[in-house]
């Protein structure tokens, strides 16, 4: 059987460094499935819960969930997706070869790490579920560090399960998000539909008046921040920010047959980051109903209160189906810093990281600073892929120089890189501007930078880009 | 088979989401919604593997 296994993993082939061919390609139907399953997963079970303790109001989330998701499928089918289906390589492949290979490298270490980190925080949400035989005793919404060797134990099982999963490669992650997909999203509407009459709602006229009153009541938890409108248009544009206009579907999209399989990832947007933070939101306030407003963030409990074994069982695979991916591109952004290391054993090391950070509740009662993070921090390498692939060459520019000069730590982009994670910080520190709002200024930023930079090196070094002109 | 099949996936589903609306209109009660959520789901899962299975014999 182990054999098997170990022959399973070394036939897994996913074309790292040369494009995807033909007959490797998927319809938009395989991608709806992917992102439906992605984004309908275990943090879903702890975003929607955030907005009600940031005291959204009912107006402002419906609304800014609405815009904020649009934009998010446009940034997917307008901004990664034509650069995806025309390289057909992986976004770390692209980096190198506009960056040069230690650029790159500095890039996929940071890349890999948000990764596991982001990964970690779904394998915690599943840990919650699996725990619940046992009781397991939950984090407050200001716990940080792991609170019992019960909690580390019950991660470190899920996290090894979730691990196998993805060393098994891409058409296994597709394959196991798209069975779990259609009863996923049904379960997460179904539990807040049945929880409804204990909030009084007992006709569909009924539900708006007890939305605003009882659940997104406006009025933030003790200790939480308050939530607008444009808190959350953001929030729901940006909180996926690495993988659309940071570029990190390069990766998946790829094996599209058209760029309009960016367009599935509404699949994603409207199940997942509509319907489901729109339902945990609801089973979450039935929860503080219950428990005189507690502190105590139990994800896995509250499903397993409205959908019994089903509930539970849905936090699990949710949480799973979400770190399956995550996992694999974190070992494909390790991979490129080790090329020589098979695919399948880089997935276990990255694996192990995540189950590591996974222990740390910090991960999940500050998921929605953390993913904005992430984002940002991302972002500027997908304004300069952008801006290399579009309007270098026609502002009379090279793109890809990395490859075509041979260089290993392409400046302009790292200097873009770094400034425009600078301005961020200053914006931040001077302007007093959070974080969920720092992405779009950046983008711009990145953008005005990798060109400034690129007419002044390019040009400085005219003649080494004439001598790579005439050898091509 | 593919449809016996077909058939009981499509009832797993339809024993997760109808009981809810069920007890919405006060016409289930909410512990007998939680079992049959739970038969739905495995409804759900448990015909994944005969196809796997078919394809291996082949």
């Amino acid at each position: 059987m182990f054999k098997k296994f170990k022959q399973q993993l070394q036939g897994v082939q996913e074309f790292e460094k040369t494009p995807i061919p033909e007959k490797n390609r998927k319809g938009w139907w395989s991608f709806l499935g992917l992102y439906a399953g992605e984004h309908t997963a275990g943090t879903e079970f702890v975003i929607g819960p955030l907005f009600v303790a940031h005291g959204a109001s009912a107006a402002d989330l419906v609304i800014g969930l609405l815009l904020g998701n649009l934009f998010a499928v446009l940034s997917w089918a307008l901004l990664c997706a034509p650069i995806a289906t025309r390289e057909r390589i992986t976004l770390y492949f692209k980096i190198e070869k506009i960056c040069g290979a230690h650029l790159a490298k500095a890039y996929n270490l940071v890349n890999g790490l948000m990764f596991c980190f982001l990964a970690g925080s779904m394998i915690a949400v599943s840990a919650t579920a699996v725990g619940i035989p046992f009781d397991l005793p939950l984090a407050k919404l200001s716990d940080w560090l792991p609170t019992s060797f019960s909690w580390v134990l019950t991660v470190a099982v899920v996290g090894i399960v979730t691990t196998l999963i993805a060393m098994l490669g891409y058409d296994k992650v597709a394959r196991f998000s798209n069975i779990a997909a259609p009863w996923l999203i049904l379960v997460f509407l179904a539990a807040a539909i049945a929880v409804l009459p204990e909030l009084g709602v007992t006709r569909v006229g009924d539900f708006w008046e007890t939305a605003t009153s009882d659940i997104w009541t406006g009025e933030p938890l003790p200790g939480q921040s308050k939530f607008t409108f444009w808190h959350i248009f953001f929030f729901a544009w940006f909180c996926n920010m690495a993988m659309h206009i940071g570029m990190s579907d390069l990766s998946v999209l790829r094996y599209a047959k058209t760029w309009k399989a960016g367009f599935a990832s509404a699949g994603g947007m409207y199940v997942g980051h509509y319907f489901a933070w729109l339902a945990s939101g609801i089973l979450y306030a039935v929860f503080l109903s219950k428990n005189q407003n507690s502190l105590e963030f139990a994800p896995g409990p509250i499903a397993y209160y409205a959908a019994g074994f089903a509930g539970a069982f849905c936090v699990i695979v949710a949480g799973i189906t979400t770190a399956n991916p995550t996992i694999y591109r974190a070992g494909l952004a390790v991979q490129s810093v080790l090329p020589k290391s098979s695919t399948w054993k880089v997935t276990l090391i990255v694996g192990l990281i995540t189950t590591t950070a996974a222990c740390f509740p910090a991960l999940v009662m500050q998921l929605l600073n953390f993913v904005a993070l992430y984002g940002l921090v991302l972002m500027p390498m997908g304004a300069i892929i952008f801006i290399d692939f579009w309007v270098y060459p026609r502002i009379g520019l090279r793109s890809n120089l990395a490859a075509l000069s041979g260089l290993k730590w392409n400046w302009t982009a790292a200097l873009t890189w770094i400034l425009t994670l600078v301005a961020c910080v200053l914006i931040n520190v001077i302007a007093g501007t959070e974080i969920f709002f720092l992405g779009l200024p950046g983008w711009f930023a990145a953008v005005v930078l990798y060109v400034v930079f690129g007419l002044l090196f390019q040009k400085k070094k005219g003649p080494r880009v004439l001598e790579i002109e005439r050898n091509l | 088979m593919k449809q016996i099949i077909f058939g009981i996936r499509f009832t797993g589903l339809a024993l997760t989401i109808l009981p809810a609306i069920f007890v919405f209109a006060g016409l289930m009660p909410f512990q007998t919604h939680k079992l049959l959520m739970t038969i739905g789901c495995i409804l759900w899962f448990v015909p994944v593997l005969f196809p796997r299975a078919k394809a291996n014999e082949s």
